[in-house]
């Protein structure tokens, strides 16, 4: 009778472990399907740099010599690609260069505006490959 | 005649003091009056090239004039820039006021190119741009393709050093020019069906230069607008010789070159 006892209840716990054992594995490939996303967007110096030429050329401003530097508190274009990415994109498409493009120009900053997601991240490229020394062959 | 004998030495004495890969004289800025500033003048650009081969360069002379006719052709004939954000242009005074205002530039410079050979880094100042011939490059790059190439040059791009394997540019006379053009701030073409540009650098280089690309060429030639408010101009120093050593030095580049030569 006891022994009885013993093979039901070790039956079930294999028939629990199983089931408890599929739905696992179950749960961990619906994890990764949502984690695997493809990235379409290729990073291209010419993109970033016909992205800066449809905005508006900021290279008269932001000049690629300090010597003269265009205004004591204009950084030139070497300074803006030492900056920190995230903190550069905040300033351009967050802040819109401190309201400037706005107040100014506000042909700019419809086109900004208009920009994909794409050609955000490639016109940051263009901007930090000044930081770098840049290879042409 | 007193006049004009003081005419003459004031503009020699201008030239004396002037050098460097970009001279401008004569420079003007028209504004038409309905967002449009035309730059003109009189643009010098001189590449100075520097041999460091190990063997024989018995066709560098034709090489030399061969670039520097085409360097004129390429840069001659103005160009429209995009749209510029910049400072309004007062005509009466020649400068720029503090209120800001969106230009569309257009160049329209008159230029003449002198690609001449020096022997040492003496004949080198911070504001040249230098072209140094080497015997052979090691560096080799990856295509958008994901293809591996090796390079008939090599350059630093925006106002740095250029290179060219000699043997290599004997082969193809236009790669000179296009080493030059990156130090003009062009930038190198992969994609295709662009194999007609001279930017193109997957196999033999096309001689096409757009529009666009001789706008850029302008921009970074005359890149701060305000020196168009002065008749002369020439570019500030970059530093050449220095950063043609380092260049030279970096291993990962893997030029290979007669050393004694550099000196």
């Amino acid at each position: 009778m006891g022994l009885n006892i013993i093979k039901l209840s070790l039956g079930s716990l294999i028939i629990f472990c199983s089931l408890f054992a599929c739905n696992n594995s179950q749960s961990k490939q619906v994890k990764s399907v949502i984690i695997v996303q493809k990235d379409s967007c290729r990073l291209d110096l010419s993109k970033g740099e016909a992205v800066v030429l449809n905005l508006g050329e900021c290279r008269y401003c932001h000049l690629r010599n300090d010597v003269p530097r265009f205004k004591k508190n204009i950084p030139i274009w070497k300074e803006l690609a030492g900056m920190d990415s995230l903190k550069l994109s905040n300033f351009i498409f967050v802040g819109k260069h401190n309201g400037m493009y706005k107040k100014v120009f506000p042909a700019v900053l419809k086109r900004i505006d208009s920009l994909d997601d794409c050609q955000k991240r490639n016109l940051i490229h263009f901007i930090k490959a000044a930081s770098r020394n840049q290879v042409m062959h | 005649m007193l006049l004009e004998q003081i005419n003459n030495s004031l503009s020699s004495a201008q030239n004396r003091n002037m050098s460097g890969g970009i001279m401008g004289k004569n420079l003007k800025i028209t504004d038409n009056g309905s967002g449009q500033l035309t730059l003109s003048g009189d643009i010098l650009i001189t590449l100075k090239v520097l041999d460091l081969t190990s063997y024989s360069t018995s066709r560098l002379q034709s090489l030399m004039k061969f670039t520097e006719q085409t360097i004129m052709s390429k840069l001659r004939g103005g160009a429209y820039g995009e749209q510029a954000i910049f400072y309004e242009y007062n005509s009466a005074k020649r400068s720029f006021t503090n209120k800001q205002h969106t230009y569309s530039i257009r160049y329209n410079f008159s230029y003449t190119a002198r690609v001449i050979q020096i022997n040492s880094l003496s004949q080198l100042s911070g504001n040249d741009f230098v072209l140094a011939l080497v015997d052979d490059i090691g560096h080799r790059f990856t295509d958008i393709y994901g293809r591996k190439h090796a390079s008939g040059g090599l350059t630093q791009a925006s106002g740095g050093p250029a290179t060219v394997i000699y043997s290599e540019w004997e082969k193809d006379n236009l790669i000179g020019v296009h080493e030059f053009f990156h130090t003009l701030g062009l930038l190198d073409l992969e994609e295709n069906g662009l194999e007609n540009r001279l930017m193109y650098h997957l196999g033999k280089v096309g001689s096409n230069v757009t529009n666009k690309e001789k706008a850029i060429m302008n921009q970074f030639i005359m890149y701060d607008l305000r020196n168009m408010t002065r008749s002369n101009y020439s570019n500030p120093g970059n530093n050449t010789v220095n950063q043609l050593r380092t260049f030279l030095n970096d291993t990962s580049n893997g030029f290979k070159y007669n050393k004694a030569k550099f000196r």
